[in-house]
């Protein structure tokens, strides 16, 4: 197990690195000059000096690319050119309320997906179950940058009982949330759903009622953790989701995270910015997968043997 | 399932066929600029009222099915041929070539979501070819892995092996006799990807990254949030659109799959 632990950090860790070797050709793939871009045709020759040595242009492209990979180790992602500060430190700052927003959302999406999952799962065919198959297909076909519009006009225009936007009060979270979690829901409803369906029949569960255990019992006790194993894994994919929703959702709500920096910096040209952006979310986004994958293996010894024969 | 999932198909066919060609005859009507007319509620002048610039939003909506259909379909077009192309030379082939093949896959499917797709039209520019360039970009390497999986159980078949010992060459099992066998999941896969490349889209018209020239439900609603209190029937009308037929592909795949995939549930 050791040894597969070890392959897949390996992997996770490769794959990161050629994601950054990536973004990185793709700021100097910029069609033109980049910093004509950045600048405008009309700016003064100093300033274009100036900013072609900020971003290392004046150098080869592997020297670039290896200064650049220098700094990403010592935690140095350059120079915003909007905000004249750290790109790090400009993330740091974000990270908080998009790291709150995630978490709320992940939150909402469980408090859903366990009672809607289980009961569905646990009887298959059911009126629960067809109410809970329509939630889940329209909550994955419903776009956020829909919902979220829709939810600020009911609860916050009409009715008035939530803020418009910003993140000021605890209570300012609920609309982002729900608007990101309504589809990490629906999935998560159908996996549940369809673990506990299969598990339901399993023979252990039967011996369990031969023994006179209650049905509660059974749902919450034995068939319930086998079919939170694959929600744990969906639940480390759908991370990725969350963090290109949270680009979406933070712009709806004008939720100062990494997402709304992301767009404004790309509005705004401020490139070294996007490309610390998306490398931070790819770093996050390989990172828990490598975790999950690591968790599963230690929670579920099967699947040593599998991968071994 | 699969006769909810057949009437979804048409209602969702119909529909996008109606806009498309709807937005032919309303599209010079919808192009205009009308000032006074702007921000008009539903009404009799404007059956789904009018955006900021006078111009009404039925005719905004019927012109963004044309642009979400056209780059749906073109961007799933090209990356299913690419990536089923790649996963099935791949899986046969294997060695090396898997291998690299493979790893280009992890590395395009370790950005999270659109990330990917946001990065690469802000850098290239936001027009139609960028978009679709981008979305192809993004979904081919669902494609691909599918193929490879596919073709690596078909690859022990004995039907393959009495085709190799009579000398058919590589290209010929690949394209004549793997492909084809394989038709089933990637058609259940494209479904679910036209939803998808849709819904990205959108996403990228809302967040600003559309082409600008083109009409779509992304940056129709955008423009609805930005004027949530005096006209909430813009963001009304396009959403609602969008839902229906993300909704109605959805479905569609899932009875498809139900039928193509089996064991699928």
């Amino acid at each position: 197990m050791g040894a597969l632990i070890a392959r897949r950090l390996v992997e996770g860790t490769v794959s990161a690195l050629l994601a950054f070797v990536l973004v990185f050709s793709f700021i100097r793939m910029i069609p033109g000059d980049p910093v004509d871009l950045m600048l405008g045709e009309q700016a003064q020759p100093a300033a274009r000096e100036a900013l072609r040595q900020n971003l290392g242009l004046d150098r080869p492209f592997l020297v670039q690319l290896a200064g650049d990979f220098a700094g990403l180790v010592r935690g140095d992602l350059g120079q915003s050119m909007a905000y004249r500060r750290p790109v790090a430190g400009l993330i740091a700052d974000r990270a908080g309320p998009t790291a709150i927003l995630a978490a709320a959302a992940i939150l909402i999406a469980i408090a859903i997906a366990l009672p809607l999952g289980l009961a569905s799962g646990w009887q298959p065919g059911s009126r629960i179950d067809s109410i809970s198959r329509i939630i889940a297909v329209s909550g994955i076909s419903l776009p956020n940058f829909w919902l979220g519009p829709l939810l600020l006009l009911v609860f916050a225009v009409w009715l008035r009982w939530l803020p418009i936007g910003g993140f000021r009060s605890p209570s300012s979270v609920i609309l982002p949330a729900i608007t990101l979690g309504t589809a990490l829901a629906a999935m998560l409803t159908r996996m549940l759903r369809s673990g506990v369906s299969e598990t339901r029949q399993a023979m252990f569960i039967t011996a369990a009622r031969a023994r006179g255990v209650p049905e509660r019992n059974l749902l919450l006790k034995h068939a319930l953790r086998p079919a939170l194993i694959p929600v744990i894994t969906i639940l480390g994919l759908q991370i990725g989701a969350v963090l290109s929703g949270a680009v979406i959702t933070e712009t709806i709500f004008q939720w100062p995270g990494v997402g709304r920096l992301l767009i404004e910096a790309v509005q705004g040209r401020d490139y070294p910015v996007v490309q610390g952006v998306v490398l931070i979310m790819t770093g996050v986004y390989v990172g828990v997968n490598t975790l999950v994958d690591c968790a599963y293996m230690v929670v579920d010894p099967r699947i040593d043997t599998a991968a071994a024969n | 399932m699969n006769g909810r999932g057949l009437t979804a198909t048409t209602v969702a066919g119909i529909v996008l066929a109606v806009w498309a060609i709807a937005s032919i005859f309303v599209g010079e009507q919808s192009g205009t600029v009308a000032l006074d007319l702007a921000l008009q509620p539903p009404g009799r002048a404007a059956l789904l009222g009018t955006d900021p610039l006078g111009r009404p939003v039925g005719g905004l909506v019927a012109a963004g099915a044309r642009t979400a259909l056209i780059i749906g379909l073109c961007s799933v077009a090209l990356a299913g041929t690419f990536g089923v192309l790649v996963g099935a030379v791949a899986g046969y082939v294997g060695g090396r070539v898997d291998a690299i093949a493979m790893r280009i896959v992890d590395v395009l499917m370790a950005f999270p979501g659109i990330i990917l797709a946001i990065a690469i039209t802000a850098i290239l520019g936001p027009s139609l070819g960028n978009i679709v360039l981008a979305l192809t970009i993004l979904g081919w390497t669902g494609f691909a892995r599918l193929a490879r999986g596919q073709v690596l159980q078909l690859k022990q078949q004995p039907y393959v092996l009495a085709i190799q010992t009579q000398g058919a060459t590589a290209g010929r099992i690949v394209t004549r006799h793997l492909i084809p066998n394989l038709l089933g999941p990637v058609t259940v896969q494209a479904t679910f990807a036209v939803a998808g490349a849709i819904l990205a889209e959108s996403s990228l018209s809302f967040l600003g990254l559309g082409d600008p020239t083109l009409p779509s439900w992304g940056g129709l609603l955008s423009e609805g949030v930005r004027h949530l209190r005096q006209a909430p029937w813009l963001s009304l009308a396009p959403g609602a659109a969008l839902f229906a037929v993300v909704l109605s592909l959805n479905l569609c795949g899932d009875a498809l799959a139900d039928r193509a995939v089996p064991g699928h549930h």
